[in-house]
C-alpha cells in the first residue's frame, strides 16, 4: 500500500507527544458536551467512551463509540467551528491525550500537516461508521428477537385465555355427565338385571369392536338371530357373544338401546378427559412460559407436547421409551415448545416424503447429573448443504409448505436449551434422523 | 333393486359410529358402512362392485395414519371404476394446501368441516345420492324417501 | 306384486297362448301368425299393464319377437307348415317402425326443444310471458299455467314440468306453512303440463300414434289438430284454473316470481328463434307449400346440427327411450293389421250391431281408466290399434264423425289420465315435491278428469256438426 499520510504511531508522536496534554476521565464524567466549546482533538488511549445527541424531548441516542486509538472531537476541530456535535461520556474510566487547536493553526505548515492526518482521520471515521451499522443490525436482531418473543407471549395468553375458557366448559361437560351417568346407573339398576348388565358393559367397554369385526359378525348375527340388517350391526358393535345374545332373544330390540347409552357416556367420558388434557397441557404452555421451577418432570412435559401435536403425530406410528423419575430446572412452557418444535420438525419431513411406515420415537434417559432426550424419525434425513446451518435462522427443509402452530424454530429451541446450560445435537442419516437434547438434573 | 352404499372412512371409531348413526335416519335403503382405514374402504368399495352394487357416496376424514383422506379421495377419482363416486371431505384440520388438492386433483363434491350441523349434513349426503341415481340413470323413484327433489328437477329439465 | 310373479303372468301367458291348440282360441279358421300375434298382443298388454320390464324395452320386444317370429325373414321354424300359416310381414315394414314419420316428427320435437332449452329460450320466454300477469296470486298461478300448457305442447310434458316446478319451489317455500295455497301451485303446474300436450300433435305421444291412424281421407294436417286442439286445452286450462282456485285459495297477498336472465344474443341464439318460429310456421301452413309435418319437422333437425348448435354430445340426451315406445306401438299396429288378425277380431265380434255411442263410451272409458294406472303412451299403443281396425266396421260411426274422430277422441282420453301421481311424469314430479299429498292430487284430479271428458265429446259433437 502507497501510504501517503502518516501512522498512527507517527501521528502519536508528532503531536501528542506533550505530556501536560493528557487528561484522565473516572468513569461517568463528560468529555464534551453537546453545542458546547471544543477546540482540542483528543487521541483515546485506554477505557471507552460513547458519544451520544439528545434531542429536544431529552432522549439520548448513542452515535458512535470511541476505543483506544481512535480520535474524539474530530467534527469540531476539523471543520473549524469548535463546537461539539455529539455529548461525550467515559463509560469506562478512560485517559486521553490532546491536540490545542491554537498551536497547531498557528503552524506555518498546517495545509500540508492536514493532508497527512487526512487517511487516519477517515479510517477513524470509516471505524465509527462501522460500529454505528454493526450495532444498527445488532438492534434489528434485537426487535425481531423481540418481536418474536412478543407474539409467542401474545399466543402464550391468547391460549391461556382460551385454555380458561375451554376448562370451565370442559369441567362442567365433565362433572355434569359423570352425574348423568351415576345417576342413570342408579335408575338402570332399578329397570332389572339385564337392562343394567347392557347399560353397564356400555359404559364399562365403549365399542371395542373394529369396523371390520362389526361386518363380519354383523352376517352372523343377522343369520342366527334373525333380525334386521341394521339391529344386526348395532348388535354387533357391543361385541357381546352370540350366546348372550341369544338368551335375550325377542328383547334384544329393547336391550340393545342401554347398551347405546352406555358406550356413549364412554365415549363421553373419553372426549371430556382428553379434552381437559389438552387444555390443560395449552394452559401450560402459555402461563407456565416465564416462570421456571426445579423438579420439572421433563416426561410430563413430552407428554404435553405429545398431546398439543397429535393431529400431526396420527398419521404416524408413535414410539415412546421414557425412563420415570428425571427432573430439571426448567419453564415447562419452553420447553414443551422446544419439544413441539422437534416433534414437528421430524413429522413433517416423514409425512412430507409420503414415505411407507413413519415412525416416531421419544427416548429419555438420564445419568446422576444429564438428561438426554432423543426425538428420533426414520425419515429421509437433513440434506448434507443444510445440516451444518439447521441452527441458524431461517433455514428450513420445508417447501413451499405452510406450516402455522407452535413451534418456534431450532434456533429458539437451542437458544432456550443453552439458557438451561443444556446442548442440542443432531445425527441425520437417510432412515434415521437423531435429535439429542441434554439438560442438567436438577 | 340395487343396493347402494355409503361408505364412511374415520381412523376414530367415536366419530365413525357417530357419523354412521347420524346416516342411519337415511333409512334402509342405502346401506351405510363403517371402515377405520382407506385400506379397508378400498377392500370394501371393491367388494361392493364386485357384486353388482353400487358405492354411491363415500365420507372420508382427512388426518388418517398411513393415508391420508385426500390421498384416498383421488385414487378413487383416478380409478375409472369410481371417478363418478361421490365423494365428502369432512374434516376439522386441513391445511390450504390440503384443501386446494382436495378440490384439483381427488374432485371432491363436497367439503364438510367437523363439528357439522346434522340436518346440514343429510341434506348434503341426499343431493349427492340423488346425483348420483341420476348420473348413473338409476330408477330414482324408488328412492324418494331419500332423494333431494329440487335435484331431481334440475336434472329432468334438461332431460326430461 | 312381486317382480317374479310380475314376470311368469307377463310371459307366461302369452307362452301358453303360443303353444295352445288352434282350436282353444274362440276363432275360426286361426293362423299361426294370427296365433302368434295374440300372443304377442297379450304380452304386450301385459307387460305394459305389470310393468315386469321398462315400457321401451316391451316396445322393443314386440318389434324383435314379430322379426323373429311373424316377418318373412323369421326364424326357419317359424315359417314351416303351408296350409295354415298364414301371412308373413317383410321384415323391413316392421324394422321401419323404428323410423317411422311419427318418430321422425317426434324426433323434430325433441331437437326443437333441446335447442330452445339449450340456449335458455324456455326459460326466457317464460320469463317475459309471466310479466303481463302482475303478481296477485291466482293471475300467477293462471300465467304459470298457460305457459307451461303452451309449452308443454312443443316440448315434452316432462322437462316443462321440471323446469316451471323449479322456477316456483323457491318461491313456494315462501308461502304460509299452513295455508293451501302452495297445494294449488304446486298442482296447477303438471295439470297444466298434460292438459297443453293435448294442443298439438307432437305435444304428447298418444296424439302422434293417433296421427299414424289418421290417413287418407282421415289426413290431420298439424293446423287442423289445433284448429280444435288449442281450444279444447284453453278451455279446460282455465276451468282447472277456476277449480285450483275454489278449493285451494293463496292467503298471500302478492306472489313475486324471479325469474333471472337475458335473451342470448349471439348469431347461434338467432338460428334458434327464427328457426323455432319458421318451423312452426310451415306446420301450420303446408296447405300452401304441401310438405306435411312429418317433413317439415326434419327441418330444424337439419339446421340445428348443420350450424353445430346440437352437437353430438346433445344427440345422446335424446328420450330415445320415448321414441322407441312409440315405436314398438306402430309395430303393434302394424301387426295386428298386416297378419289380417284385426280384421279376422273385429269380422268374430259382432260390434256392427252395437250402437255407436256405446262403442265410443265405453272405448274413451277405457281410454281414461287405463291411462291413469299405466303410462299414458303405452294406453295409445294398445288402444289405438284397436280402434282403428274396429272403426272401419262400423258403418254406423260415421253419423258420429266417423274414425276420425273416434281415434283422436282416444287419443284424447289418453291423456285425461291424470288421477295419481303414478298416471303421468309431470304428476310424479310435483308430488316429490311434498306440498300436496295424494288425496289432493286426485280430488282436483277427479273434477278435471270428468270435465275434460264431457269436454273431449262436446267438441266432438261441436265439430261434428261444424264439418
Amino acid at each position: 500500500m502507497d501510504f501517503k499520510g502518516y501512522s498512527y504511531q507517527q501521528i502519536r508522536e508528532r503531536y501528542f507527544s506533550e505530556e501536560k496534554n493528557s487528561r484522565k476521565l473516572k468513569k461517568g464524567e463528560i468529555l464534551m458536551k453537546q453545542g458546547a466549546k471544543n477546540d482540542r482533538l483528543y487521541l483515546l488511549i485506554k477505557g471507552k467512551i460513547i458519544a451520544y445527541v439528545s434531542n429536544e424531548a431529552g432522549n439520548k441516542y448513542e452515535v458512535f463509540r470511541i476505543n483506544p486509538g481512535m480520535f474524539a472531537g474530530v467534527y469540531s476541530f476539523f471543520s473549524g467551528s469548535y463546537m461539539s456535535r455529539t455529548t461525550m461520556e467515559a463509560v469506562e474510566d478512560s485517559e486521553l491525550l490532546f491536540l490545542e487547536a491554537q498551536p497547531f493553526e498557528e503552524r506555518e505548515d498546517t495545509e500540508s500537516e492536514i493532508r497527512f492526518l487526512l487517511p487516519v482521520i477517515l479510517s477513524d471515521l470509516n471505524a465509527r461508521m462501522e460500529s454505528a451499522h454493526q450495532m444498527a443490525s445488532e438492534k434489528e436482531e434485537a426487535i425481531t428477537q423481540l418481536l418474536k418473543a412478543e407474539k409467542m407471549a401474545t399466543l402464550g395468553q391468547l391460549a391461556a385465555g382460551l385454555a380458561h375458557e375451554l376448562n370451565n366448559a370442559v369441567s362442567v361437560l365433565k362433572s355434569k355427565s359423570d352425574w348423568l351417568a351415576r345417576e342413570l346407573d342408579n335408575f338402570f339398576r332399578n329397570q332389572g338385571a339385564e337392562v343394567f348388565d347392557f347399560y353397564h358393559r356400555g359404559l364399562e367397554t365403549g365399542q371395542a369392536m373394529s369396523s371390520r369385526e362389526v361386518r363380519e359378525d354383523r352376517e352372523k348375527i343377522s343369520v342366527e338371530l334373525g333380525v334386521d340388517r341394521n339391529t344386526a350391526k348395532r348388535l354387533a358393535r357391543t361385541g357381546l357373544p352370540i350366546s348372550t345374545l341369544k338368551e335375550h332373544r325377542g328383547d334384544l330390540e329393547r336391550l340393545i338401546i342401554y347398551w347405546e347409552i352406555g358406550a356413549a357416556f364412554h365415549d363421553m367420558g373419553l372426549a371430556s378427559e382428553h379434552a381437559s388434557q389438552v387444555v390443560q397441557s395449552v394452559k401450560e404452555l402459555g402461563a407456565g412460559s416465564a416462570e421456571r421451577k426445579s423438579g420439572l418432570d421433563i416426561n410430563k412435559t413430552l407428554r404435553d407436547a405429545l398431546t398439543l401435536i397429535q393431529s400431526v403425530l396420527r398419521q404416524v406410528e408413535v414410539q415412546t421409551e421414557l425412563k420415570e423419575g428425571l427432573y430439571t430446572m426448567a419453564s415447562s412452557g419452553e420447553l414443551v415448545q422446544v419439544w413441539i418444535n422437534l416433534l414437528k420438525n421430524a413429522c413433517e419431513s416423514m409425512i412430507n416424503s409420503r414415505m411407507e411406515n413413519p415412525v416416531l420415537r421419544v427416548e429419555t434417559s438420564g445419568t446422576a447429573k444429564w438428561i438426554t432426550v432423543r426425538v428420533i424419525d426414520n425419515g429421509p434425513g437433513i440434506p448434507d448443504d443444510i445440516i451444518g446451518k439447521i441452527f441458524q435462522p431461517n433455514v428450513t427443509t420445508k417447501k413451499g409448505g405452510l406450516s402455522f402452530g407452535l413451534g418456534l424454530g431450532l434456533p429458539i429451541s437451542l437458544n432456550i436449551i443453552q439458557d438451561y446450560n443444556g446442548s442440542i445435537s443432531v445425527n441425520s442419516n437417510p432412515g434415521r434422523t437423531e435429535f439429542i437434547v441434554k439438560l442438567p438434573v436438577a | 333393486m340395487e343396493k347402494l352404499f355409503i361408505i364412511v372412512v374415520d381412523d376414530q371409531r367415536e366419530v365413525l359410529t357417530t357419523v354412521s348413526s347420524e346416516l342411519e335416519a337415511l333409512g334402509s335403503l342405502v346401506f351405510v358402512e363403517e371402515c377405520e382405514s382407506p385400506a379397508e374402504a378400498w377392500e370394501l368399495i371393491e367388494e361392493i362392485d364386485a357384486n353388482g352394487d353400487y358405492p354411491a357416496v363415500v365420507i372420508s376424514d382427512h388426518v388418517m395414519p398411513v393415508k391420508t383422506g385426500v390421498e384416498f379421495l383421488s385414487e378413487l377419482s383416478e380409478d375409472s371404476r369410481f371417478a363418478d363416486v361421490k365423494k365428502v371431505l369432512l374434516t376439522g384440520l386441513a391445511t390450504h394446501s390440503d384443501t386446494i388438492n382436495a378440490i384439483n386433483q381427488a374432485s371432491i363434491h363436497r367439503y364438510v368441516e367437523k363439528p357439522w350441523d346434522k340436518e346440514e349434513f343429510l341434506q348434503i349426503v341426499r343431493t349427492l345420492i340423488t346425483e348420483y341415481l341420476l348420473e348413473k340413470g338409476l330408477d330414482y323413484q324408488g328412492y324418494s324417501e331419500i332423494t333431494d327433489h329440487a335435484t331431481i328437477l334440475r336434472f329432468m329439465k334438461d332431460n326430461g | 306384486m312381486n317382480q317374479r310373479l310380475k314376470l311368469l303372468i307377463s310371459f307366461g301367458i302369452p307362452l301358453l297362448i303360443l303353444f295352445m291348440p288352434a282350436s282353444f282360441i274362440p276363432l275360426d279358421n286361426l293362423t299361426l301368425v294370427e296365433q302368434r300375434m295374440i300372443a304377442i298382443l297379450f304380452m304386450a298388454a301385459l307387460c305394459w299393464i305389470l310393468e315386469p320390464i321398462p315400457v321401451f324395452s316391451t316396445s322393443i320386444l314386440i318389434i324383435v319377437l314379430e322379426l323373429v317370429m311373424i316377418s318373412d325373414k323369421s326364424l326357419v321354424i317359424f315359417r314351416e307348415d303351408g296350409n295354415t300359416l298364414g301371412e308373413l310381414i317383410p321384415y323391413g315394414e316392421i324394422m321401419g317402425t323404428f323410423a317411422s314419420p311419427i318418430i321422425m316428427l317426434f324426433l323434430g320435437g325433441f331437437f326443437l326443444a333441446m335447442a330452445a332449452t339449450k340456449y335458455r329460450l324456455d326459460v326466457n320466454l317464460a320469463r317475459v310471458m309471466l310479466k303481463p300477469f302482475g303478481n296477485k296470486p291466482k293471475f300467477v298461478m293462471l300465467g304459470l299455467m298457460v305457459i307451461t300448457a303452451l309449452f308443454s305442447m312443443f316440448m315434452s310434458n316432462t322437462a316443462t314440468t321440471a323446469m316451471m316446478l323449479s322456477i316456483l319451489m323457491p318461491v313456494l317455500a315462501l308461502f304460509p306453512t299452513d295455508g293451501k295455497g302452495k297445494i294449488g301451485f304446486a298442482l296447477s303446474i303438471p295439470i297444466a303440463a298434460n292438459v297443453g300436450g293435448i294442443g298439438t300433435p307432437i305435444g304428447t305421444p298418444p296424439n302422434a300414434i293417433a296421427l299414424k291412424y289418421l290417413t287418407g281421407e282421415d289426413y290431420i294436417s298439424f293446423g287442423e289438430w289445433m284448429v280444435f286442439g288449442l281450444p279444447y286445452v284453453l278451455v279446460i286450462l282455465f276451468i282447472s284454473w277456476v277449480v285450483l282456485q275454489w278449493l285451494f285459495p293463496a292467503k298471500v297477498k302478492e306472489v313475486d316470481m324471479d325469474i333471472k336472465g337475458k335473451f342470448l344474443k349471439t348469431w347461434k341464439a338467432y338460428v334458434v328463434y327464427i328457426s323455432f318460429i319458421l318451423t312452426i310456421l310451415l306446420w301450420l301452413t303446408d296447405f300452401l307449400h304441401g310438405m306435411n309435418s312429418y317433413i317439415v319437422a326434419l327441418i330444424p333437425v337439419a339446421v340445428f346440427t348443420s350450424f353445430g348448435i346440437i352437437t353430438k354430445s346433445d344427440l345422446k340426451n335424446i328420450s330415445w327411450d320415448v321414441l322407441w315406445l312409440v315405436s314398438g306401438g306402430i309395430a303393434l299396429g302394424l301387426g295386428l293389421e298386416k297378419s289380417g288378425l284385426a280384421a279376422h277380431l273385429i269380422d268374430a265380434i259382432p260390434f256392427g250391431t252395437l250402437p255407436a255411442y256405446i262403442i265410443i263410451i265405453s272405448i274413451t272409458l277405457l281410454a281414461v281408466v287405463m291411462a291413469n294406472f299405466i303410462s299414458n303412451t303405452a294406453t295409445a299403443n294398445l288402444l289405438l290399434p284397436i280402434v282403428a281396425a274396429l272403426a272401419m266396421s262400423i258403418p254406423a260411426l260415421a253419423e258420429f264423425g266417423g274414425v276420425r274422430h273416434l281415434i283422436v277422441m282416444t287419443a284424447l282420453s289418453c291423456s285425461m289420465g291424470m288421477l295419481l301421481p303414478v298416471s303421468t311424469p309431470p304428476n310424479a314430479l310435483a308430488f316429490g315435491t311434498g306440498y300436496f299429498k295424494t288425496p289432493d292430487m286426485v280430488r282436483v284430479g277427479l273434477i278435471i278428469m270428468a270435465v275434460g271428458y264431457l269436454f273431449i265429446h262436446l267438441f266432438a259433437y261441436l265439430f261434428n256438426t261444424a264439418i
